[in-house]
C-alpha cells in the first residue's frame, strides 16, 4: 500500500511514540516532546506517513477559545500493524533501540 | 482589562509562520495550518520560535519539492499529466519542463565557454556593424584613464585609437604623445575620425614637423584641402578645372601632392598602428573586439582616388609639354610620377596601398613607354616596356595573393554560413521563449486561439533542442574565424596574423543578415534557404517518431 517509506532511526522514534497510545490522538507538539524530533524533522516524517496511508488525520472538533483548531494524528489500522513490524525487525537487527521499553 | 502582550519571540514565531501559510504551496498548505496551530499552543517563546524556525525551513523544502514536481511536469501544466487518449484535454507540449530547461542551459553553457563567448560577441557585434556599447566604451574609458595615472603612453595610444568619442580620443592621443613624442605618428591614426571630423591642422604640422620626407604626411595634408561637396563636379569630370581658383583648396591641394611626389620616403604608419593595436590588446585583453576593430579599422590610408586624379593632372601635363615639343620636359614629369610610384609600391604595407601603388606606377610607366616610342627612343621604350611588364606580373601576382581579395568562396560560404545558423537561431530561441511564456502566463488566452496553441506547443517541444543543434552548428562554422582570432592574438608581429584577421572580420561583416535584406544575394538566399528546408524536415522526423511512440499501432 501507498509508497515505500525510508525508515530512519527518528521515523521508528515516531512509530513507537504513536504506538504508546495506538486508538488515541496525538498533537504534534505533543510528539515532538516525546519523540525530541524537532518540528522541520518531525512534521516531513507525518506528511510521509499521511501520503504512504499509514496514519491517519484530523482537525479539532472543539478549539481552545481564541486559538486555531490543532491537527491530530493516529495511526490507521494497518499502520499499527506495519508500524509494529518495523519496530520488530529494526530491534532485530539493532538498529534502533525502544526509548520506551518492549514495543 | 487586557490581555498581556505576548513576548517578542512567539510574536515573531507566530508571524513568520502565517506569512510562510500564505504562501504555502496548495497542495500542502494544511500542514503549515496544523505548524501554526502548535506554535499558539507552546508557552516558552524560544521553544516556539525554534518551532516556528523548522516550520519555515518546512516551508521552503515544500516550495522546492513543488518546483520539481512542476519541472517533471510539461510546460503549461500544474497538474499530473491527463492520460493519453483520455480526450477532451486541451492540446500541450510533452516535454517536461525540466528537459527544455536542461537544452537552454547547454544553450547558454556552450555560449559561455570561451570560444562561445567570442563567436557571439563577434557575430552580434558584425550585427552592429562592429560598434560598441556605451557599456564598452567606459570599459575602455577606464582602462584609459589606468594608463594615464600610470603614465603608459603606447597603452594611452592604443586606447585613444579605441575611443570612438572624437574630443575623448583627441585628449587621449595628445596626453600619449606628451608622454612619449616618437608616438607622434598616432595623429595619422586618428585622422578624420569619425569622417565628418574637421581635420587638426596642428596634427598635420606636427606630423609633417617630425616626419619631414615622409610622402605620406603631404598626402593627408593634401586630403585635408579637399571638400568633397565642391569638389564634386571636377570630381565627376576627368579633365583639370577650367579655372582652379574657382575649386577651395585646388591650389594648397596641388602643392601638397607635388611635396608628396617629391619626398623621398613613403611610410603609412600602418604596420606600426597594427603592432601597437596587438600588444595593446595582449596588455589588456578586457578591451572589447568591437573596439579593437575599430581601432585596426581606424587608421588613415591615402586617398587613392586623390592620388590618381594628381597622376592623371600630371600625365596630361607630360602629354601637352610633349605636343608643345618639350619631349625632356615632359619625360621629367613622367619621371618623377613614375619614381613617387615607386617609392609608394616599394614602402606600401598594406594590400590596398600596394595594389593602388601598382596602379599608379603601371600608368606612369605606360605612359612614359609611349613617349619614348614616340620620340624615336627605341632602347628605352623597350626597356620601359619590359620594366611595365614586370611591374604588371607583380601586380598580377600580388592581386592574387592579397589578403583582402584573397578571401576564398570558401570563407565567404563560412561567414554566411555562420550568420543564416545565428540569425536562425536567434530567431528559433526567440519564438520559443514566446511559446513557453505563452503556455505559462496566458493558459486560458491561448486554448481560445488552438492553431496558436498547436504552434507554441510544437515549438516549446522541438523548438529548445533546435536552438541547441543550431548553436552548436553556429559553433562549429565559426572555428575558422576563432582560429584567425587566436593566430591574431598569439602572433609574434602583427604584419604576420593581422591582415587575416581583418579580412575574416571584414568578409564575417559582410555576411550578417541584415546586409541580405538590403543587398540580396544568391548565394546567401541559397544557405538560408538550405538551413530552413534542413530545419523543418528535422522537425517532421521529430515530431512523427514522438507521435509514433506516443500513440500504439493500432490506434493510428
Amino acid at each position: 500500500m501507498g509508497i515505500r517509506l525510508r525508515i530512519s532511526r527518528q521515523t521508528l522514534d515516531l512509530l513507537e511514540a504513536l504506538l504508546l497510545q495506538p486508538s488515541h490522538w496525538h498533537h504534534g507538539y505533543a510528539l515532538s516532546q516525546t519523540t525530541g524530533l524537532a518540528s522541520g524533522t518531525l512534521y516531513p516524517i507525518l506528511m510521509r506517513l499521511d501520503k504512504s496511508g499509514w496514519l491517519e488525520t484530523r482537525w479539532e472538533d472543539t478549539p481552545a477559545p481564541g486559538h486555531p483548531p490543532r491537527h491530530l494524528y493516529r495511526l490507521s489500522g494497518n499502520g499499527r500493524e506495519w508500524a509494529r513490524e518495523e519496530l520488530r525487525s529494526a530491534q532485530q537487527t539493532k538498529f534502533w533501540k525502544p526509548a520506551h521499553g518492549k514495543v | 482589562m487586557s490581555s498581556p502582550q505576548p513576548p517578542l519571540a512567539k510574536t515573531v514565531a507566530i508571524k513568520s509562520l502565517e506569512w510562510a501559510v500564505r504562501f504555502w504551496p496548495d497542495d500542502s498548505r494544511h500542514w503549515g495550518v496544523a505548524l501554526l496551530a502548535e506554535t499558539h499552543e507552546i508557552a516558552q517563546p524560544i521553544e516556539a520560535f525554534f518551532w516556528a524556525l523548522g516550520g519555515v525551513s518546512l516551508f521552503l523544502r515544500s516550495h522546492l519539492s513543488h518546483l520539481l514536481a512542476l519541472l517533471k511536469l510539461p510546460p503549461g501544466r500544474t497538474t499530473a499529466p491527463i492520460p493519453v487518449g483520455s480526450g477532451g484535454g486541451p492540446r500541450l507540449p510533452r516535454n517536461p519542463r525540466l528537459v527544455t530547461a536542461l537544452i537552454f542551459l547547454a544553450v547558454v553553457s556552450l555560449l559561455l565557454l570561451p570560444s562561445g563567448r567570442d563567436a557571439a560577441r563577434i557575430t552580434a557585434s558584425s550585427w552592429n556593424g562592429f560598434g560598441a556599447t556605451p557599456g564598452e566604451i567606459r570599459a575602455v574609458e577606464r582602462l584609459a584613464a589606468e594608463a594615464q595615472k600610470a603614465g603608459d603612453a603606447r597603452q594611452l595610444a592604443f586606447l585613444a585609437n579605441c575611443e570612438p568619442d572624437p574630443a575623448r580620443s583627441k585628449e587621449f592621443a595628445n596626453h600619449a604623445v606628451q608622454l612619449d613624442p616618437s608616438l607622434v605618428w598616432i595623429y595619422a591614426s586618428r585622422y578624420r575620425r569619425p569622417v565628418d571630423t574637421v581635420t587638426d591642422a596642428q596634427w598635420i604640422a606636427r606630423l609633417q614637423d617630425s616626419d619631414p620626407d615622409n610622402a605620406f604626411v603631404y598626402l593627408l595634408e593634401a586630403q585635408s584641402h579637399v571638400d568633397p561637396d565642391a569638389w564634386s563636379r571636377w570630381w565627376s569630370s576627368s579633365i583639370e578645372p577650367a579655372h582652379p581658383s574657382q575649386v577651395p583648396g585646388y591650389s594648397e591641394w596641388l602643392a601638397a601632392m607635388d611635396r608628396a611626389s617629391s619626398a623621398p620616403r613613403y611610410d603609412s604608419y600602418s604596420l606600426r598602428h597594427a603592432e601597437l593595436t596587438r600588444q595593446g590588446w595582449a596588455k589588456s585583453p578586457n578591451v572589447p573586439l568591437s573596439l579593437v576593430t575599430y581601432s585596426l579599422w581606424s587608421h588613415i590610408l591615402p586617398d587613392v582616388g586623390l592620388v590618381w586624379r594628381y597622376v592623371d593632372l600630371r600625365i596630361r601635363q607630360g602629354q601637352s609639354a610633349l605636343a608643345a615639343g618639350h619631349p625632356l620636359e615632359a619625360e621629367q614629369i613622367l619621371l618623377q610620377i613614375s619614381s613617387f610610384a615607386q617609392r609608394m609600391v616599394d614602402g606600401s604595407q598594406t594590400d590596398f596601398e600596394r595594389l593602388s601603388a601598382f596602379e599608379v606606377a603601371r600608368r606612369s610607366k605606360k605612359n612614359l613607354r609611349d613617349l619614348y616610342t614616340q620620340t624615336g627612343r627605341i632602347a628605352d621604350a623597350r626597356a620601359t616596356a619590359a620594366e611595365l611588364s614586370e611591374l604588371e606580373t607583380a601586380k598580377e601576382i600580388h592581386w592574387r595573393n592579397a589578403n583582402r581579395f584573397r578571401v576564398s568562396t570558401h570563407v565567404r560560404g563560412r561567414a554566411i554560413l555562420v550568420q543564416s545558423l545565428a540569425f536562425a537561431a536567434l530567431l528559433i530561441a526567440l519564438f520559443t521563449l514566446l511559446s513557453l511564456v505563452l503556455l505559462e502566463m496566458l493558459r486560458s488566452a491561448w486554448r481560445r486561439f488552438p492553431r496558436v496553441g498547436w504552434i507554441a506547443c510544437r515549438l516549446a517541444d522541438f523548438g529548445p533542442a533546435i536552438v541547441l543543434v543550431l548553436a552548436a552548428g553556429f559553433l562549429l562554422a565559426f572555428q575558422p574565424f576563432a582560429l584567425a582570432l587566436e593566430q591574431y592574438r598569439s602572433a609574434a608581429s602583427a604584419s604576420t596574423a593581422g591582415p587575416d584577421f581583418v579580412s575574416q572580420l571584414y568578409v564575417l561583416g559582410a555576411a550578417q543578415p541584415l546586409v541580405y535584406l538590403s543587398q540580396p544575394s544568391l548565394q546567401a538566399a541559397l544557405w538560408m534557404a538550405l538551413i530552413v528546408v534542413l530545419s523543418v524536415i528535422a522537425l517532421v522526423i521529430i515530431g512523427r517518431n514522438v507521435w509514433r511512440r506516443a500513440v500504439p499501432a493500432h490506434r493510428r
